[in-house]
């Protein structure tokens, strides 16, 4: 059965459950009240609880009173806070879904400090140093950068380690733009190996045993694809430095 | 005069507020003690009525412990409050001069 308090909140639609608690405790701290004073008045505990009940009046006007004053809008006012908050961590984790951080990582990682192999390189078989050329050129959405070369002029060989990562720090790295550069010589020998991969955010190539001639001060480095053309330059040290 | 009869159960309320903070059974006993008996309502509609004060900001509410040593919700008139108040006061004054008025006219009754 129903008591005095729900049949007041029943006619209560909009507010929150705090507010609901908070209107029940406030009506029965009055009951309370009331009843004491009549039993201070001589009645019994029983007959001053009936007696302070009937005096609050009618439940369903009081009720409808108080939801009058509850309404729907400042239901809604009082929620737009949480819901803007929401919808703005909802709406950044959509535009940014959560791999895509993870290419924000990688990308991150391609533009300011690229692998270099895992695997034995020329320079550990040959002893030589490396060096960065810091070159950098816009293919399409990518960023392809040509981060590492390695020289045995003994050999007559070099490497070449490039990676291209998205424009966009978000975006994936463009996974086939790879496949489409070539280092070449003068003489215009191609590299004969390459090696790579990719991981989302960023892809890597590294092309290996390009013929080197002792006289040679540049490699050529091209791309083409989709009747995109793009030819850089990469100067050579005369010595592989120290 | 803006309504044809004026609700005064709020004018009583903010009244007794501007003279010192008070929780609902404590308004209901003021009432119908001040007035001589005169205002006894049916108590529980007070609520409404300070629900609505509060809703508009006339009023705000704080838990206290009352003399009796229970923790109850006292209402504070605010500024917003006060100024209510004088405006309802002016209306009421407004609205019992125009019934004293007319109360005047009629022939005296035996």
């Amino acid at each position: 059965m129903a008591d005095f308090y729900d049949e007041v909140l029943s006619h209560i639609r909009y507010a929150t459950a705090e507010e609901r608690q908070a209107i029940r405790a406030e009506l029965e701290g009055h009951v309370e009240d009331r009843a004491e004073a009549l039993e201070a008045a001589g009645y019994d505990r029983a007959e001053a609880q009936s007696r302070s009940l009937a005096a609050m009046g009618d439940p369903a006007e009081i009720g409808k009173g108080l939801d009058k004053q509850y309404s729907r809008f400042w239901l809604i006012l009082s929620r737009a806070a949480a819901v803007g908050v929401a919808v703005l961590c909802i709406s950044l984790v959509m535009a940014y879904p959560l791999h895509r951080l993870y290419f924000l990582k990688e990308n991150l990682t391609a533009r300011w400090a690229p692998m270099v192999s895992s695997f034995q390189t020329l320079e550990e078989k040959t002893g030589t140093t490396g060096w960065d050329p810091e070159l950098k050129v816009e293919i399409g959405n990518d960023i392809l950068s040509v981060y590492w070369v390695a020289l045995d002029r003994e050999k007559g060989e070099a490497e070449v380690y490039l990676c291209n990562y998205d424009q966009n720090p978000f975006g994936q790295a463009s996974e086939q733009l790879g496949g489409y550069v070539y280092i070449s010589n003068t003489a215009g020998d191609w590299s004969r190996s390459g090696a790579g991969g990719s991981t989302g955010g960023a892809a890597y190539r590294r092309l290996s045993e390009i013929p080197v001639t002792p006289e040679e001060d540049h490699l050529t480095l091209t791309y083409d694809r989709f009747g995109e053309h793009i030819s850089l330059e990469i100067p050579l040290e005369q010595e592989g430095r120290e | 005069m803006k309504k044809k009869t004026i609700d005064h159960t709020e004018l009583l309320v903010l009244t007794l507020l501007s003279g010192e903070d008070m929780y609902g059974y404590q308004i209901i006993t003021e009432l119908s003690r001040r007035s001589d008996r005169t205002f006894e309502m049916k108590e529980g509609t007070l609520y409404p009525v300070l629900h609505g004060l509060w809703k508009n900001g006339a009023v705000e509410c704080y838990e206290a412990e009352a003399p009796t040593g229970r923790k109850r919700k006292y209402y504070h008139l605010t500024r917003k409050g006060r100024e209510a108040l004088k405006v309802e006061q002016e209306e009421w004054r407004t609205y019992a001069r125009g019934v004293e008025a007319v109360l005047s006219t009629a022939p005296a009754l035996g």
